[in-house]
């Protein structure tokens, strides 16, 4: 089952089988974890929000008329569902769409130091941040969720660390080699 | 070069402060969180067609091969059968005119059908009905004089 391809699991869930699409969730769960993580934050709020995206997925499946792009169409249910839980719960620090609510609390100075330069981040860059270090989530996968090309994440991935990196090196963290 | 090249330190970082451990989908619990919307997905098994048997129409409207081949079919079929009914027309005609002019049946055309279908003897009753039909007849022109 798990060698299926997700065009093949696609039409057997829009066919009724539950199995397929059990299949299908487990296969994109890490990555939807983690990208409703680097919107909502907190990793109980964004395994919440994917289970939500998975169960309206549930039922919108037979809506999906490119079968093969299911990691792509997953992804932005997903988004939207994080960022409607962001507006109901009502965090209590939002930078843009990313919550720091524990940026207050009784984390170590690293920890803060990166909540907070992750938070700078855009969007699309926190995104990609989390999806790479999600289990080492590989660039295939990534490319998969994203819809854009590996080369694309590539650049996408040193950009973003390379903005984390001058941020947490102006705080004294790394080694910045001159 | 980049001066941020050494990223162990930062992979460290990042790593630390997020948490990497993979997550595990529950299925059993998700299918109890959201009962409506997993019966909503298994209803549609007894909505769509059985294992193995798929409809004509849905191969159809599937491949593009198909829909173009059939289509072709389709113009091929529709221009055949009006060219054997514009070719018919033109047949009925034809034999209206031998049979009501006499001037027409008295043709090579119409002489040479008349002569394939029943011989020297059709071609006799062609000339008698056409000079049957022809007022007044002339009685002292022959057969022969008038082929002339």
């Amino acid at each position: 089952m798990s060698q299926e391809s997700d065009s093949v699991l696609v039409e057997a869930a829009v066919n009724g089988d539950d199995e397929s699409f059990t299949e299908l969730c487990r296969r994109y769960y890490p990555a939807m974890v983690a990208i409703t993580h680097s919107i909502l934050g907190d990793r109980h709020l964004a395994e919440d929000a994917a289970q939500q995206a998975f169960a309206k997925a549930a039922v919108q499946l037979p809506r999906l008329t490119r079968k093969n792009q299911f990691g792509g169409w997953i992804a932005a249910i997903c988004r939207n569902a994080a960022r409607d839980m962001l507006r109901t719960t009502k965090p209590r620090h939002v930078t843009e769409e990313y919550s720091i609510a524990a940026v207050e609390s009784n984390e170590n100075p690293a920890s803060e130091a990166v909540k907070v330069a992750l938070a700078s981040l855009s969007a699309s860059a926190r995104e990609v941040i989390y999806l790479r270090f999600y289990d080492g989530m590989s660039y295939e996968h990534i490319s998969a969720v994203l819809g854009i090309s590996q080369q694309a994440i590539n650049g996408r991935l040193r950009r973003a660390k390379r903005k984390l990196a001058e941020q947490l090196s102006r705080k004294g963290f790394g080694e910045v080699r001159l | 070069m980049n001066k941020y090249k050494d990223e162990k330190w930062l992979d460290e970082l990042i790593s630390g402060y997020i948490d990497t451990s993979e997550p595990k989908f529950d299925a059993e619990k998700w299918r109890q969180k959201y009962s409506w919307e997993f019966q909503s997905l298994v209803d549609r098994r007894s909505q769509s067609s059985p294992e193995g048997q798929v409809g004509i129409l849905s191969v159809v409207l599937k491949s593009r091969v198909v829909k173009v081949a059939a289509a072709v079919i389709i113009v091929a079929i529709s221009f055949f059968i009006i060219h054997q009914q514009s070719s018919e027309k033109v047949d009925t005609n034809a034999v209206s005119k031998v049979t009501i002019s006499p001037t027409d049946m008295l043709t090579v055309a119409s002489l040479n059908i008349a002569y394939r279908k029943g011989g020297l003897e059709a071609v006799e009753a062609q000339f008698e009905k056409a000079h049957g039909t022809r007022k007044p007849r002339a009685t002292s022109i022959s057969l022969q004089e008038l082929l002339n």
